[in-house]
């Protein structure tokens, strides 16, 4: 049993569809900046009463929590594995790497996984186990509070540096880089990385300014 | 029964005895012995006087008669070390030699093979080449390598490349030219023999080396690619960029970790060679020093193969690496097996030259950098502008003007001497003088600077790491330095020495450079030997081998050879002077490089006799050792080295002397023609200079005649 | 031109596998700077010796950065900062008057130190032996030209086959991962037609005998490329993840 290998493969896999859920998590949520006055409120309850209903998204939405906890597992595995690999630490140690991220996926992911929780608990939960149907106005309320929209920006920034490594270091696990694509992916995982983040951040500051009532 | 009657049931009689001894004054005084050896006995002589290989086997004691046929052995053994050394070249047309000979050696089954252990000491090209290969045979295999990997061994810097005779270019190579351009760029001092075989099976290494995955340079067509060498019209030699060593030696090192995955090599890394022991004259293992806790260890073998690469190192400066040295066929020599030509050292032209005291070795830069660069010296004395500033009407490009026909490209020795003549002369440049410079000026004009960097950069790059100049802007300086050996232990047609049962194989031993080695032949010599040669002649021995009894390492001659080494390494620690190895080392290779280095004059030698002398007093008086014994202790193990290198210079110097003729590498001021270039005198020392160990008188030499059948022997000329 | 400086090594210094070792501080002046760093720690050792004091224990041997013997941790880089170069072949002129140099021994479990600045690196011989080669006995080769490889590939196949097995890799990477290593020499063999029979096997081999020398995973942060003296490409680690995964479908 190739236990790294494999692992790699497991934590690249789960990655890169989580990056992908992500692109759709993001597209669905763009609904948010739509102006009250157009409709908001009812277009994004009726989606969110889509997403609960259809089945092809129920499958996704259980694929997504597989590939969390598989996510989490796989790293965590390797990560104490690796910390028993030195023995005894440099002094001094400053090598060059990739992007300063790659040296602290581990931190990242637990900011990232903390804020999941979060996250989860306080949109996914109530709407599913509080019965809570408004979700718009939810949403809306939550982010008057200036300390829960700082929470956000901070985790996105932890998605941005941790995709940043992890989208290109996807493909490299999974043995799809060469010499000539190398390039090409990390320009990729750099716009990635840039763009859903952002667009992800503007959403909680959006609603904070009040932007939407305007 | 007492030891007297025991000899006496065995024929024993004092009259013949002295009988013998009366009619051959000169025999060495000892005495006779029985010894049980398992469930017999044998005879025995043990000289009186001590000395390394005191007892001599003689024959089983069965009999009355028996005392009589080692009475006559024993004659013979003694008047054997007088007759002259047999090279055991099968008899026959040169072409054929080889093959027919290779069939009829006597094999060894596999069953057999199991059963029979072989030490081989060295894991460069021939000593992992023959690990594996016999391994693959069937036969225990033991290697041993002082370095942390097998795969460290100094093959690896070899740059340019290895020849082979596969005529891929169709410009009229064949086995003949490369056997005759071997000869002749040994100066008709190599064996007709040795080289025709090492020229025949030269095409096979590229198929085996290929087959093991050594990426060699390719054409666009994906079919091999060859370039010129060195001293050759042709184009025959392979090459992968400038690191054709490191593929070739990864190469045998990946057949070696098969075998070593596979149980029939057992691999000793961070372990040297202290000793041969010898059982009844015939080597039968060998005393390890385990470098890490400096531990003495005993290995019993059926042969032992030494593979331990040149001794450069000899001249503290070289191009060999920190830890090459001589000991285990200084060792091997002074339990009797001969030293041939050890005054042939090879001097590369295109070396770094040294920048200060603190140097540490030197840097090689291929050869094939004077395909197109050009080396000048300038016109004036002394001049010390920049090179740049000096204009072309001032420079004097030595080598296209005094050879015209090669040009910057005449072989080694004569571009090393060249070098080192201009620059006795007062037209050295640099700081300390002693150097040329290699310009690639009019390269980078005519060829572009792409092509040039695709050709040398890496060789470019390495040149700007250590010197901190860009050699794309000013020229490259370069000097002599030593680089190869081509004397060693001497071996036979079988690569055998002079002691049955132990072999040497590569640059160890002497047998194919003659006096100056060609350039991209070492590597295809340690390969040949390795993979070609060895696995087949070495059954020769063997095959007689099987009947005997089993070595144990509990006997006497393992005791004796153990309780040397120990005792030797021990009085050098406890001299406890005040003087680092590494200072005695530096004294010692100044006193070489300047009497027996690129130009020797009998003056001179017999003057660097008496200093190396001195030098060897000083060193059991100064030498300073820190540490515990019995540890891992760096400087001890180079102490045991440095002495053997002292006792090898001793030799040299008197091999350098005994040749009053200039040939290849070695030049005698006194052998030369008007014009200043080498005399070789056929008549007188058309012979191999290979030496015996004398316990105390000085070593006794004995001429291994060489017959030229195939090739005339002819002038060197480069002009 | 003042060619000399003075320094100060803080070397780590151990007596033995079992010792626990500890930092020692020496100060070095005149210093000449077309010193190779090795020669400077010949200078030292020198002075050690004639101090009556345990020279610094280090590998070395070829001195002209191919064999892959030296191995120092400095200034917390493996072999020093100067791109793409060697220990031995790094020189002081890479330094400045009054420097500080921090030498440490590569850091590894896979890696332990023998003494001072010596490891054992015998895990990379296990790691080849595990399958690094191509099984081809002494004399079954045919000829050399008999299977043309495509030029792009053969070069490939070289720049894999540069590593010296230093093990810089090692001691760069976070994990302790020995990755580079072993995906370089599987990459050159499975780039040659020679090496094809024998590509699952090989992969597979030499990866559970990586993990069972204690090295750690890839985590892809590239230390290892940019601290290899041979420069060898990351690319090489992607070769091998795919190689690896071509060999969980293929069994050849």
């Amino acid at each position: 049993m190739k236990y790294y290998i494999i692992n790699k493969y497991l934590a690249a896999l789960s990655g890169l569809f989580l990056i992908l859920f992500l692109t759709g998590h993001l597209a669905g949520n763009l609904q948010l900046l739509i102006p009250e006055s157009s409709g908001a409120q009812q277009q994004f309850n009726d989606y969110a009463a889509f997403m609960s209903s259809n089945p092809v998204v129920k499958i996704l939405s259980i694929t997504t929590y597989v590939s969390i906890l598989l996510h989490v597992v796989v790293t965590v595995a390797l990560s104490i594995d690796s910390k028993r690999k030195r023995g005894v630490g440099y002094s001094v140690s400053r090598s060059p790497s990739n992007s300063i991220s790659s040296r602290y996926m581990g931190v990242l992911g637990t900011v990232i996984l903390a804020f999941i929780i979060i996250h989860l608990s306080d949109f996914w939960y109530k709407a599913k186990f509080e019965g809570e149907t408004d979700v718009y106005s939810m949403v809306v309320n939550k982010f008057q509070n200036i300390e829960y929209v700082a929470i956000y920006v901070v985790a996105m920034l932890a998605i941005f540096f941790h995709t940043l490594h992890g989208f290109s270091s996807s493909f490299q696990s999974l043995g799809l880089v060469g010499s000539k694509t190398r390039r090409y992916i990390k320009i990729c995982g750099m716009i990635y990385s840039l763009l859903i983040p952002l667009l992800f951040m503007l959403i909680p500051i959006y609603l904070f300014l009040n932007l939407h009532k305007t | 029964m007492k030891t007297l009657d025991l000899k006496k049931k065995y024929g024993y009689s004092v009259s013949s005895f002295l009988d013998l001894f009366e009619k051959n004054p000169s025999f060495p005084k000892g005495s006779f012995q029985i010894k049980k050896r398992g469930e017999s006995y044998y005879w025995y002589y043990t000289l009186s006087k001590a000395k390394s290989n005191r007892v001599k086997y003689l024959c089983k004691a069965k009999g009355k008669e028996s005392f009589q046929s080692a009475l006559e052995i024993l004659s013979k053994k003694f008047n054997n070390q007088n007759a002259s050394v047999n090279n055991n070249i099968p008899p026959g047309p040169l072409a054929d030699k080889w093959s027919n000979y290779r069939s009829s050696i006597p094999l060894v089954s596999p069953a057999n093979k199991k059963k029979m252990n072989i030490v081989v000491i060295g894991t460069g090209l021939a000593g992992a080449s023959a690990s594996a290969s016999l391994g693959e045979l069937g036969y225990n295999v033991k290697a041993f390598c002082f370095q942390d990997s097998a795969r460290r061994a100094h093959s690896i810097a070899a740059q340019g490349g290895i020849n082979a005779a596969k005529n891929y270019q169709n410009d009229g190579d064949s086995v003949y030219r490369l056997f005759y351009d071997t000869i002749k760029g040994g100066d008709y001092r190599s064996r007709e023999a040795n080289v025709y075989r090492l020229a025949e099976v030269s095409a096979n290494i590229i198929d085996q080396c290929v087959a093991q995955g050594v990426p060699f340079a390719r054409e666009y067509g994906g079919l091999l690619d060859n370039r010129s060498f060195g001293g050759v019209q042709v184009s025959r030699t392979f090459y992968a960029r400038g690191q054709t060593g490191q593929q070739l030696l990864l190469g045998a090192y990946s057949a070696l970790s098969r075998q070593v995955k596979k149980g029939s090599v057992q691999l000793f890394t961070r372990h040297e060679m202290q000793d041969v022991v010898l059982v009844d004259g015939e080597a039968r293992g060998v005393i390890v020093k385990d470098l890490v806790n400096g531990q003495y260890q005993r290995f019993a073998a059926d042969a032992v193969v030494l593979a331990t690469g040149g001794y450069g190192n000899v001249y503290y400066l070289s191009t060999n690496a920190m830890g090459s040295n001589v000991t285990a066929s200084w060792r091997a020599f002074k339990k009797g097996a001969y030293f041939a030509n050890p005054s042939f050292c090879q001097i590369h032209p295109t070396c770094i030259p040294v920048s200060g005291d603190h140097q540490s070795k030197l840097t090689l830069m291929s050869e094939s950098l004077r395909n197109d660069g050009r080396i000048w010296v300038p016109k004036k004395k002394g001049d010390t502008r920049t090179p740049i500033d000096i204009p072309e009407e001032e420079r004097n490009y030595y080598l296209e003007r005094r050879y015209p026909a090669f040009g910057n490209l005449v072989p080694r020795d004569v571009a090393s001497r060249a070098a080192k003549e201009v620059c006795d002369d007062g037209y050295g440049v640099g700081n300390s003088g002693l150097a040329v410079y290699l310009d690639f000026k009019d390269a980078i004009q005519k060829l572009g600077k792409e092509t040039v960097t695709a050709k040398y950069g890496n060789l470019f790059a390495m040149y700007e790491k250590i010197t901190g100049e860009d050699p794309y802007k000013t020229p490259m300086r370069i000097y002599p330095a030593i680089h190869y050996t081509m004397g060693g232990t001497w071996v036979d047609y079988n690569l055998m020495t002079t002691i049955p049962g132990l072999y040497a194989i590569g640059e160890c031993n002497f047998s194919d450079h003659g006096a100056n080695r060609l350039g991209a032949s070492a590597l295809m010599q340690g390969l040949a030997d390795g993979y070609f040669i060895l696995p087949y002649t070495i059954g020769n021995y063997l095959s007689k081998q099987i009947s005997t009894e089993k070595i144990s390492t509990q006997m006497e001659e393992f005791n004796e050879a153990e309780a040397q080494s120990t005792s030797k390494m021990q009085s050098i620690f406890d001299v406890q002077g005040n003087q680092t190895v590494e200072s005695i080392h530096k004294k010692l290779g100044k006193i070489i490089w300047d009497y027996c280095g690129m130009s020797r004059s009998e003056a001179g030698l017999i003057s660097a006799l008496g200093y190396v002398d001195e030098l060897k007093k000083e060193f059991w008086k100064t030498v300073k050792i820190p540490g515990e014994f019995q540890s891992f202790n760096t400087e001890l193990d180079k102490a045991g080295r440095l002495i053997d290198f002292i006792e090898l210079g001793d030799l040299m110097i008197r091999d350098a002397l005994n040749r009053r003729e200039s040939c290849g590498g070695h030049f005698r001021i006194e052998s030369q023609t008007e014009t200043g270039e080498a005399k070789r005198i056929d008549s007188e020392y058309s012979y191999v200079s290979a030496w015996e160990h004398q316990q105390e008188s000085e070593p006794r030499l004995h001429k291994e005649k060489l017959e030229f059948e195939n090739v005339k022997m002819a002038k060197r000329s480069y002009k | 031109m003042n060619n000399s400086i003075s320094i100060t090594l803080v070397i780590w210094r151990q007596k033995s596998a079992l010792d626990k070792g500890k930092f020692k501080k020496y100060e070095l002046k005149n210093i000449d700077i077309n010193m190779s760093f090795l020669e400077m720690f010949d200078v030292l050792n020198e002075g050690l010796i004639s101090k009556g004091e345990d020279p610094v224990v280090f590998d070395h041997d070829c001195r002209e950065g191919i064999c892959g013997a030296c191995s120092m941790y400095i200034n917390g880089r493996p072999h020093g900062p100067q791109k793409g170069t060697t220990t031995c072949q790094l020189h002081m002129r890479q330094f400045k008057d009054g420097d500080k140099i921090v030498v440490e021994p590569w850091r590894a479990k896979g890696f332990p130190v023998i003494k001072d600045l010596m490891v054992d690196r015998s895990a990379f011989d296990r790691i080849i032996q595990a399958g690094g080669y191509i099984s081809v006995n002494t004399g079954n080769a045919p000829d050399g030209n008999a299977i043309p490889i495509n030029k792009a590939y053969a070069d490939e196949a070289f720049s894999a086959a540069e590593c010296i097995g230093c093990g810089a890799c090692v001691a760069a990477c976070k994990n302790a991962s020995a990755m580079l290593f072993v995906g370089a020499k599987v990459n050159q063999l499975s780039l040659l037609p020679q090496g094809g029979p024998e590509r699952a096997s090989r992969v597979q081999n030499m990866l559970t005998q990586m993990e069972k020398e204690d090295f750690g995973h890839c985590t892809n942060t590239g230390s290892c490329e940019a601290e290899c003296p041979k420069e060898i490409s990351v690319d090489n680690i992607s070769k091998l993840n795919k190689e690896y995964l071509r060999s969980l479908i293929k069994k050849s």
